[in-house]
């Protein structure tokens, strides 16, 4: 009868059934269930059955598994093969995942440091473009009267044509406020007099003569204009060199 | 002559043998294939759930406390992985199983020696078994591939799969009633 296996559930054999069929009871249970089996056909039906499944689903096993040879082609060398991929960061990971503590934190303290290092690196060759454009205005008043080769000295070349007269204003630019500096050589009445006589900016500008090197080029050419300006205006007052002239001449 | 133990070659892992996990690898991996393949049916799908196996495992290393086999552990990955690829598989598609009986079928038919007619039964039997099988419930399908395909004893079973002893046997006996009357259909 189909409905006997209802009747093992009932009676609770199922997990002794497959025990069985499996042969892991003991001596004694399964002597035990033999005899409960001449007694319940529907438990003899099933453990039948149960085995037909079984071989049924062994001969799938048997003829799918051996389709994948392990011994050809492990699985570990896939896997092997899929992390050496990505080596770096499987390398990372592995040393994280496997690292004791202290290693991993001496690691990181490293890393920071070494971020550190480079940080720091970073900033102090940043600076020094910062340097050199606060220099480079020096370069040109020095270079052109010597003419000395340099990057300042090439660009300057380029602009041939403006820089015989840029040269003559600097020259005159450079004129005044050397000889203002220069008590001995300037008679201190025509020093004043023209410091007296030009524009705040440019006073100034002659007062900061020991950082003129940090002028920038533009505030250069400004006072180069302003210079020139004051000049125009005092054009109807005796040329210094004249004065230069008059008092060797007196001496 | 391998002597060391699965927990041995952990811990030497855990202490930088790079090797050691490998020959954890190499010992377990034909097992684990064989459940992911009853679990999956697809040798493809069984050999990438393996290697996600391992690879949880061994991302996971730090992890394994020596409280149960290295054993269970893997076996309780790799059922985790099985469900996980199913779940996905389910979303592309109602039964990965269905979609390529062709790959099968040339497994079969190579195996085969007996004549046309009888091949074609064979066959017909295992893809039917197939199904079969992965139309069983998970808990269900996982213990009765443990028990088939890795032959692993109960107590074994009940240990990977943190289950009563019991309850493996009941589940064991509902999926042979249960394949039973779906192979039944089938002739």
């Amino acid at each position: 009868m189909k409905e006997k296996p209802e009747q093992t559930t009932i009676c609770a054999q199922g997990e002794e059934l497959v025990a069985y069929l499996y042969g892991e009871l003991g001596d004694h249970e399964a002597a035990q269930f033999r005899r409960h089996m001449e007694q319940c056909g529907s438990c003899e039906q099933e453990l039948a059955a149960f085995g037909r499944v079984r071989e049924d689903v062994i001969e799938w096993r048997n003829r799918s598994l051996p389709s994948f040879d392990f011994q050809q082609a492990p699985l570990y060398s896939n896997a092997e093969a899929a992390t050496q991929k990505r080596s770096a960061l499987a390398a990372l990971r592995q040393f994280f995942t496997l690292a004791p503590v202290w290693m991993r934190a001496a690691t990181a303290a490293a890393a920071l440091a070494i971020c550190a290092l480079v940080a720091f690196t970073a900033i102090h060759f940043s600076e020094r473009p910062e340097a050199m454009v606060k220099v480079t205005p020096k370069a040109p008043e020095q270079a052109q009267p010597r003419e000395t080769a340099g990057p300042s000295t090439v660009e300057i070349n380029r602009s041939e044509p403006q820089d015989a007269k840029e040269k003559q204003a600097d020259v005159v630019e450079q004129r005044p406020v050397e000889i203002a500096n220069d008590n001995n050589v300037v008679p201190r009445r025509k020093s004043r007099r023209q410091t007296a006589g030009m524009p705040v900016v440019v006073a100034q500008q002659r007062k900061a003569t020991p950082d003129k090197a940090r002028a920038s080029q533009q505030a250069r050419q400004q006072l180069a204009e302003l210079v020139q300006s004051s000049r125009d205006e005092d054009s109807g007052l005796p040329r210094l060199s004249d004065l230069i002239d008059d008092s060797s001449g007196s001496n | 002559m391998e002597t060391t133990s699965d927990e041995q070659m952990v811990e030497r892992a855990l202490s930088g043998d790079a090797d050691a996990f490998g020959v954890i690898v190499r010992r377990w991996e034909r097992r684990i294939y064989a459940l992911a393949f009853g679990m999956l049916g697809r040798e493809e799908d069984a050999r990438d759930a393996t290697q996600e196996t391992f690879l949880a495992a061994f991302r996971n290393l730090r992890g394994f406390r020596g409280e149960a086999k290295v054993s269970s552990w893997l076996h309780r990955i790799a059922v985790n992985q099985c469900i996980t690829r199913q779940r996905r598989a389910r979303v592309r598609a109602e039964s990965a199983l269905e979609d390529e009986p062709e790959r099968d079928e040339a497994s079969f038919t190579a195996a085969a020696i007996d004549s046309p007619s009888r091949q074609a039964e064979a066959h017909e039997r295992a893809d039917a078994v197939r199904r079969a099988v992965s139309a069983l419930p998970v808990e269900l399908r996982q213990i009765i591939v443990m028990k088939e395909f890795e032959e692993m004893t109960f107590q074994e079973i009940a240990q990977a799969l943190d289950l009563p002893l019991s309850t493996v046997k009941s589940r064991l006996y509902t999926a042979l009633k249960q394949l039973r009357m779906r192979l039944g259909s089938h002739g």
